[in-house]
């Protein structure tokens, strides 16, 4: 009765602690992969079964939707980790045509067919980049830990909706127009809500909302951050499509204007 | 073209990986022994347990929002059928006939004229959104107006529907309305409906055959003796086209049934 109280307790901890939620998972490793075992008919292997990783996602995701209605913690993960191994299962059903490349080729069957695959990487540069982008990510993690942010609390306060990322995106682009937003953000420590909602016509409550979410990308796109601005590069052409469509729609808007004139 | 997504690993845990997509997104996926650095093409993200509890709740209120919109439209056409649907049809003969069409809430969505005088005693009356009983009345008013009406008349109220209940209640209630409006008036005004008429046309249709008949048939002559002659004579009967022939011929065909008897076809 006592054990059951303590691993709600440790539960509870760890829907907001990531440490908590590391430790917890690192203690009930053998559950996980027990319950991997049972949906593969085979003890998983680390490192090659993806349903293994699947799985400890699902445990976590277990840890954060846990209430004290819902019944034993144990048997709530042990479903939750069947359920997605099921949609897993599914999806991957789709590609069952694809022949894997983790397969063993035909005539050998202790080679798979990743093995005979000429690689062209350079595995060199690609150390280096990774290293560079190591580097990178361990500045920015300081950098965020001077404003009290991990990356956790950025990717859950992450907006998951589009219209609110979309909201956050114009936020994003107001700030690049005016640079001394990011520095008055940087020296002050502080997002400037006031100014920012003014200059992105986005609600101030939606900013404050994802305050931890936009004082991260705010913070990449200031001086330093090479590597993750290069990642982004999606996001700041898109931005730059958007400003660019807006100017053609503001200078067409002010032909018509002059052409009236 | 579609850009792929690929992400950025900024954080390893032992269950999970946070990474930063090329869109800007930090999201949360499953760790596939990833490292610090290492670009992805793709990923198993997590799904946030408030996320399925807020399409829950959205797929519950579109449930509910439908179940309300088809209640509302079942409820829209009943009330539409009650109000605005002819349920049944109700005449007032005066001399000038008119019949009106009638709702099941009573409303009266159709007025025309039987006959001619029907046809002027409702031309330019405006009887939409009146009830069977206002109208009953008006008519009544202006067929005194204009002399289709006077002492010693008569309204006989017919109704006609599917349901004998609703016939008899409404010939019932439009008798006793007019009788009540036209009591103002210092005029003899017989109003009967339909049934009343009947009955009192087959009491007046039906003899019974009294005793003075009886007796009549009991004080014949005693010399007279019953011919059996029922007192018709033989025209009274005329010709009925018979001839006496049944039409079948009596000769060698008799019994035969129309069936070949070698049963060969």
């Amino acid at each position: 009765m006592r054990e059951g109280h303590e691993i709600i307790d440790k539960v509870y901890a760890a829907k907001s602690d990531p440490d908590a939620a590391d430790s917890l998972i690192r203690q009930y490793m053998g559950f996980i992969r027990s319950e991997t075992a049972k949906f593969l008919h085979r003890p998983p292997e680390e490192g090659r079964d993806e349903e293994f990783s699947i799985a400890m996602l699902a445990f976590y995701e277990s840890i954060l939707g846990y209430e004290k209605g819902r019944g034993v913690f144990l048997s709530y993960a042990a479903r939750g980790i069947r359920n997605r191994l099921i949609d897993h299962y599914r999806k991957e059903k789709r590609h069952a045509n694809l022949s894997s490349l983790h397969e063993p080729v035909e005539d050998d069957a202790e080679t798979l067919k990743i093995d005979r695959l000429e690689d062209s990487k350079n595995h060199i540069q690609d150390l280096h980049d990774r290293n560079a982008a190591r580097e990178e990510i361990d500045e920015f993690e300081k950098k965020l830990l001077e404003f009290g942010l991990s990356f956790s609390d950025v990717a859950d306060n992450c907006p998951r909706q589009s219209r609110t990322f979309a909201a956050c995106q114009k936020v994003l682009a107001a700030a690049r127009l005016e640079p001394e937003l990011l520095q008055e953000m940087i020296n002050s420590k502080k997002l400037p809500m006031t100014a920012l909602a003014a200059a992105s016509g986005v609600e101030k409550k939606t900013l404050e909302r994802h305050r931890k979410y936009l004082v991260a990308v705010l913070l990449a796109f200031t001086n330093g951050y090479e590597i993750i601005r290069g990642h982004l590069y999606q996001m700041s052409s898109s931005e730059g499509a958007d400003k660019r469509e807006g100017n053609r729609r503001g200078k067409s808007k002010q032909g018509r204007k002059n052409g009236e004139e | 073209m579609e850009k792929k997504t690929t992400y950025l690993v900024m954080e390893t845990h032992p269950a999970y990986a946070i990474l930063l997509d090329n869109e800007g997104r930090f999201v949360k996926a499953a760790n596939c022994g990833y490292e610090r650095g290492d670009r992805l093409e793709s990923a198993v993200l997590l799904r946030y347990p408030q996320d399925a509890r807020a399409k829950r709740r959205r797929r519950i209120r579109m449930a509910v929002s439908l179940a309300a919109c088809i209640c509302l439209a079942i409820f829209g056409v009943e009330q539409y059928r009650y109000v605005f649907v002819p349920y049944g049809k109700i005449q007032m003969e005066i001399n000038p006939g008119v019949e009106m069409e009638v709702s099941r809430s009573g409303r009266v969505v159709e007025l025309n004229g039987t006959n001619a005088d029907g046809k002027s005693l409702i031309d330019g009356y405006e009887y939409e959104g009146k009830d069977r009983y206002e109208v009953a009345d008006e008519l009544a008013d202006r067929a005194i107006e204009m002399d289709y009406l006077a002492n010693g008349g008569e309204i006989v109220i017919t109704a006609d529907a599917q349901s004998a209940k609703w016939v008899q209640v409404s010939e019932r209630e439009i008798q006793e309305e007019l009788e009540g409006h036209l009591a103002e008036y210092d005029i003899s005004i017989v109003i009967s409906t339909a049934s009343e008429k009947m009955i009192q046309e087959e009491t007046e249709s039906i003899t019974i055959p009294g005793p003075a008949q009886e007796t009549q048939q009991s004080v014949q002559p005693s010399g007279e003796v019953d011919d059996g002659d029922s007192g018709y004579g033989d025209d009274s009967y005329g010709d009925n086209g018979y001839s006496g022939d049944s039409g079948y011929s009596d000769g060698d065909d008799a019994g035969d049934s129309g069936y070949d008897d070698d049963g060969d076809d």
